[in-house]
Order: structure tokens, then C-alpha cells, then sequence
């Protein structure tokens, strides 16, 4: 807190300096703002509100605990790592993006009113959104458009919701909600879709993979842990939570198994590992929320820590297909070694950051006698290895020699990912650093000999079965269907039905209101008196003279009302007075009386 | 080219120390169970070499599962959205 001025002003009125700012200013601008920030957080007390009113409702509009400030201070030294990587890419627009997108972000974090998240909550959806645009590929716009949407129904859905619980509650406080009734499901759900929960996950790995490489690391990190942030707050202890993230850890890993695309890879790593926090969530008690935030924390910084090793990949072949890739430790050592740092973060290695942080989620799980999770969770950290620790690594960095002899990662690379690596070990060694800052007492010892020997036989055993499986895990050009089928294909679906039946009835009713039927009565009144006259005729030598001959004269003539000649000269108008005289008779007849 | 590159990995002969020291370690860490005394939340993890077991089966049968769901129901041609 600067003055009265919330954290996030800073990312807002930076963004608007980057704006105006060009070249080596503008990028040192952009790694400066979140430095303020985290050293603005610092000095922000614990438990601040700012409360006001807005169209007549008192409303809290920021308030900072300590479960959030965990939220905001990884979230500066992210966008600070991250725009140090970010370094050497001249598009400023996604710059300014970025910084909006964190700056929103913050706004989540610190909102003390459901309406305030809600308008943070869109606003991320659009600036990240155009972060993804910033590719500037067709499949990255089209991806981004497919993000939106879905986006913007989770937003709908948390509005929705939130509206429904004022209307119930009469407050719009943004704390300890529930899973009660429509309302407070509702906004269960647009939460779950930030947070990646399947059936919603799709949005995730589809996009992720299409953005820059810069793009992908800030995106990494915000979107689906404040998703984590709001669902611990409101949601925790809800026990479909606990379930669904233990269903998300292994959703995870079958995904990134058959993946090919390394960023894909890592963007399904992302759902397994937000299933972990969710769990921790689902779980609620003190140690498991810990574990939540301390995991957020972590994962934060090795995710991103692996897509910087990813991105630099990227960024010196081109290809981020784990097919045409191998054999790069000869040409890119120092991004192997950090890659490989994250990998075995990711992969709770012990002396890393997931280590410190991922037992607490499990050992809640354990101390809350929740069998069936726990033994999933033990899976799934198995699994982790498998998918991210080694195949990331290997596929990209050994594997076969692909022929490709690609530059070391740029300088502000190799320093970005340097003191990321950095960070990911220091927690690892001192996670008292960590454990100091969650909202709750930390009673917990990560590092007893049973403990690491657990996670140190699970690790190398899965190890073992990566090599063993080899042949099995051969990489395949493809790509894998996931629940974004249902509305692609079933867009495509649409589509195709509006435009083959629903635009041909429409035409065909278009044709016989403003086409056939006027045709019809210009022709008729073209010749109307002749017109009569052939219908009389027609009808008299049917039934009255039997004469087929001259009936069938008289149907001819039909069709070519103009020649037909008549004795009567009446003309159109009189027809029409005839007309509106009955019409007038037949209205006295009925009403006059 | 003026320097000799660095393809360590690419020789057989060091593939294969690697091996043996990769297996040297997990028989030392099974072996490890018969010195540290394991904090078991269920019955199961008392036995030898436990997690050990767990770890490899477990990615076995995540392998099997998703290789199966892979070929059966999920991989398709990069170009099948673009059809």
C-alpha cells in the first residue's frame, strides 16, 4: 500500500508510462513496476480494507490477509522474472498486456466485494486474451477467440451467480461463501473454469501452446491460481473440490503422456499440479490451505521456470514438436541445466521447491484418513515425474541427435531462468522462507529421513519405468483430443446446420411471402375481370355444360390472363370498390347493431 | 567447427555407465528400507521396498491407461480440426 493506493494502481498507471515509453526505458520500466509492487506489498499491513459506496451499497472494496499477500508476492516476483525474460521481445503491446493482465490479476486478489472481482475477473479474461493474439498466427487468433468464450461464460456464470446472492444474502462481501444453493453454485462454476477444473480445461492447453514464447510464461501463472486464490477463500473444505482435484492430477498426466507438443506438455503439467492445490482446497483444514498457497507458490515458479526452457527452445529452433527435437544438450547446456532444475521441482525432488510444498498437501490428505485421495495423490506424484521431470527433458534435450545445432538462449534467458532456479532451490533448502508467509501456523518438517526416502524411492522407481516403457512412449505426430472437441467440432456442426437448413427454410419462406404470393395477386389483377370471367367459365363447363373441350380452352387461358378479352369494362378500381363495399356491409351487418 | 563438440550422451559406452550407476542407486534406495524407519499412514507402505512398488506401478498402469484412451478414443492427425 502506497498512501491509500492498492498494489495493483501501480501496474495500471505503469502500464500507461509503457504506453509512452520506447525501447531500453520502456523494458526497464517493465521489469521496475513489479519490483514497486512487491516492495509496496512488503509494507502493506495485514488485514487492510478500504471501504466505500457505490450506488448505494457499502461495499468493501479491497481488503489484503495473509492468504492473499502469499498470492501477491509471488505474482510480483513472477512478472518480475518474467519480464526479464521477456527482455528481448520488442512487441510492446504485449508488454502493456502483460502488465495489465498481472495489474488485473491483483485486483482478484485484493477484491473485497464479489462485484470488484467480477469486473478484475473480465478483465484479465480480455487482456489475456490479447496476449494470445499477440502470436499473431492464424491458429493463435483463433485459439484466443475459443479462449474468450469460453472465459466469457465463466464470467456470465460467476455474474450470474453473483447477483442471485446478493439478491439472497444481501451483501456482496467477498469471503467464506459455500456451497449451498443456484447462487453460490454458479459461481463455483465460473471459478472451476479459471481453474481449469475438467470438463473445462480445455481452454488451457488449446491456448497456452499458441502463444508467444514470452506470452506463454506470463500466462502460466495468473489465470488459474487466482482461480486457486478465490476458491480457497470461498469454497474451502467443499468436498466435490477434493475429488475433482484429484481426478485434475491424473487428467493431467494422461494428457501430457500423449501429447506432442512440448508446451502442450507443460500446460497439462499445469492442470495436474492445480489438481494438487484444489485437493488441498477440497480438504480445508489449516494445513491443507497452507499446503494450497505454498504449492501455488512454488508451481508458480517452476512452471514458469520450464516454459522459459521451453520457450527458449522454441525460440532458437522454431519447432516445439518433441519430434523433431533431441540431442540439443550440445548446443544449449545452460537451458538443459535450468530446465532441468524445474523439472526436478516439478517432480518434488527433495531440496526443491515442490518437495517443501507439495508434502503438506498430502500429508493433510493423510491426516484427514482420506484414503482414496491420498493414494491418488501418491499416484499422481509418481506420474509427475514421468510426464514432466523426465520426458520434457529428454525428448527435448537427449533423445535422438535431431540435426539441430541451436544457439544458447539469449542472455536476459539465461538470467531470468538463473534466478528462477535460484528461487526454486532456496525454498527447497529453506522453506521456512515460504512457510513464514502462509496465513496459518506451519507445524510440519519436510525433511525426515523417512519422508525423502519415500519420495526419493517413487521418484527413481518412476524413473525406471520411464526407460523400461521407452518403446511405448515413442513420440507420435499427433495431437489429442481433449473436451474442446465438443465445441469446436460442435461449432463446426452448428455452422454447417444453420447454414444447410436453417438459412434454406428461411429462404423458402422469404421466397413465398415476398415473391410467390405477391406474383401471384399482380397477376390476378392484371386482367381481374378476366380473371373472373375465366374462373366463371371454368366452373360452368365443368358443371353445368359438361364440356370438356371448352374447360380445357378455359384452363389454358388461365395461365395467360392478358389475352383474355371481356365485355365488361369495369376496371381494377371498381373491383376494389366492390370490394370495400361488402367489406363495409359485412362490418354493419355484424357490429352496427 | 573449431571446437571438438560435446556428444557424451551420444557414446554407448557412457549410455551404459550411467545405466549401471542408475541401477546401483535404486537397489541402494530399497535396500534403505531396511535401515530407516518408515512414518506409515497405511498398512501397506510397511512392507519392503513399498513405495518403491508403488512409484513403478503406478506409472505403469498410467502409461497403459492413457495409451489405450490415446489410441482407442483420443489421437488424431494433426490436421483434424483444419478438415
Amino acid at each position: 500500500m502506497i498512501g491509500n493506493f492498492p498494489v495493483f494502481f501501480i501496474f495500471f498507471i505503469g502500464a500507461l508510462i509503457l504506453l509512452l515509453t520506447k525501447g531500453k526505458l520502456h523494458k526497464f520500466i517493465f521489469i521496475t513496476i513489479p519490483a514497486l509492487a512487491f516492495f509496496a506489498l512488503i509494507n502493506t499491513p495485514v488485514n487492510t480494507e478500504i471501504v466505500g459506496s457505490f450506488l448505494g451499497i457499502d461495499l468493501k472494496f479491497i481488503f489484503i490477509d495473509k492468504l492473499s499477500k502469499v498470492w501477491g508476492y509471488i505474482f510480483a516476483i513472477m512478472a518480475f522474472s518474467s519480464a526479464i525474460f521477456a527482455y528481448h521481445n520488442d512487441d510492446y503491446k504485449e508488454n502493456i498486456y502483460a502488465t495489465l493482465y498481472i495489474g488485473s490479476s491483483y485486483g482478484v486478489v485484493f477484491a473485497g466485494n464479489l462485484l470488484t472481482l467480477f469486473i478484475f475477473w473480465e478483465l484479465m479474461a480480455i487482456f489475456s486474451t490479447m496476449i494470445i493474439f499477440a502470436r499473431k498466427t492464424d491458429a493463435s487468433t483463433k485459439s484466443g477467440f475459443r479462449y474468450l468464450l469460453v472465459h466469457a461464460l465463466g464470467g456470465q456464470l460467476l455474474f450470474a451467480g453473483m447477483i442471485l446472492y446478493y439478491f439472497k444474502t444481501g451483501n456482496l462481501d467477498f469471503g467464506y461463501i459455500g456451497l449451498q444453493d443456484v447462487a453460490t453454485l454458479l459461481i463455483m462454476l465460473g471459478f472451476a473454469i479459471n481453474a481449469a477444473i475438467p470438463p473445462f480445461s480445455a481452454w488451457l492447453s488449446d491456448s497456452y501452446p499458441e502463444s508467444t514464447v514470452t506470452g506463454t510464461v506470463f500466462l502460466s501463472a495468473y489465470t488459474s491460481k487466482t482461480a486457486v486464490y478465490v476458491l480457497a477463500r470461498s469454497f474451502p473444505g467443499e468436498e466435490i473440490l477434493l475429488y475433482a482435484g484429484a481426478i485434475m492430477t491424473v487428467y493431467g498426466i494422461i494428457y501430457a503422456i500423449l501429447e506432442n507438443d512440448m508446451r502442450r506438455v507443460l500446460s497439462y503439467s499445469i492442470i495436474n499440479q492445480v489438481g494438487f492445490m484444489i485437493a488441498g482446497v477440497g480438504l480445508g483444514t489449516q494445513m491443507a490451505i497452507n499446503g494450497a498457497a505454498a504449492h501455488a507458490f512454488a508451481h508458480i515458479l517452476y512452471k514458469a521456470l520450464l516454459m522459459m526452457g521451453a520457450g527458449a527452445v522454441l525460440y532458437r529452433t522454431g519447432i516445439s514438436k518433441t519430434s523433431r527435437l533431441g540431442g540439443l544438450y550440445k548446443t544449449m547446456p545452460y537451458t538443459l541445466l535450468f530446465s532441468c532444475i524445474g523439472a526436478a521441482a516439478i517432480s518434488a525432488f527433495p531440496l526443491t521447491s515442490g518437495f517443501t510444498s507439495k508434502s503438506l498437501i498430502i500429508a493433510a490428505s493423510a491426516a484427514e484418513h482420506k484414503t482414496f485421495v491420498y493414494h491418488i495423490l501418491l499416484l499422481a506424484s509418481a506420474g509427475v515425474f514421468l510426464h514432466a521431470g523426465i520426458k520434457f527433458p529428454y525428448f527435448v534435450f537427449f533423445q535422438k541427435d535431431s540435426g539441430l545445432r541451436p544457439k544458447e538462449a539469449p542472455k536476459n534467458m539465461l538470467i531470468a531462468m538463473g534466478f528462477v532456479s535460484f528461487l526454486c532451490i532456496l525454498l527447497g533448502v529453506y522453506p521456512q522462507v515460504l512457510y513464514n508467509i502462509l496465513p496459518y501456523e506451519v507445524d510440519f518438517k519436510p525433511y525426515t529421513a523417512s519422508h525423502v526416502l519415500l519420495q526419493l524411492q517413487i521418484l527413481m522407481f518412476s524413473a525406471a519405468a520411464f526407460f523400461f516403457m521407452l518403446p511405448m512412449l515413442k513420440r507420435t505426430e499427433t495431437i489429442t483430443l481433449d473436451t474442446d472437441w465438443f465445441y469446436r467440432k460442435g461449432g463446426a456442426l452448428f455452422i454447417s446446420f444453420v447454414d444447410n437448413v436453417i438459412i434454406k427454410i428461411g429462404s423458402k419462406i422469404k421466397d413465398l411471402l415476398f415473391t410467390k404470393i405477391p406474383d401471384k395477386f399482380s397477376y390476378i389483377f392484371s386482367n381481374p375481370d378476366g380473371y373472373i370471367k375465366i374462373i366463371y367459365n371454368i366452373v360452368y363447363y365443368k358443371v353445368f355444360e359438361d364440356n370438356p373441350e371448352k374447360l380445357k380452352e378455359n384452363k389454358l387461358l388461365l395461365k395467360d390472363i392478358g389475352r383474355v378479352k371481356t365485355d365488361t369494362h369495369i376496371g381494377i378500381s371498381m373491383i376494389w370498390v366492390t370490394l370495400f363495399m361488402a367489406f363495409y356491409l359485412l362490418i354493419y351487418y355484424f357490429y352496427a347493431g | 567447427m573449431n571446437k571438438k563438440e560435446f556428444d557424451f550422451f551420444d557414446k554407448k559406452e557412457n549410455i551404459k555407465k550411467l545405466k549401471i550407476w542408475f541401477y546401483i542407486l535404486l537397489i541402494i534406495l530399497v535396500l534403505l528400507d531396511l535401515v530407516i524407519h518408515k512414518h506409515p499412514h497405511y498398512a501397506w507402505e510397511n512392507l519392503f521396498g513399498s513405495y518403491a512398488i508403488y512409484g513403478f506401478l503406478s506409472c505403469v498402469v498410467i502409461v497403459i491407461i492413457s495409451k489405450l484412451l490415446g489410441k482407442l478414443l483420443l489421437q488424431k492427425p494433426e490436421d483434424y480440426y483444419d478438415r
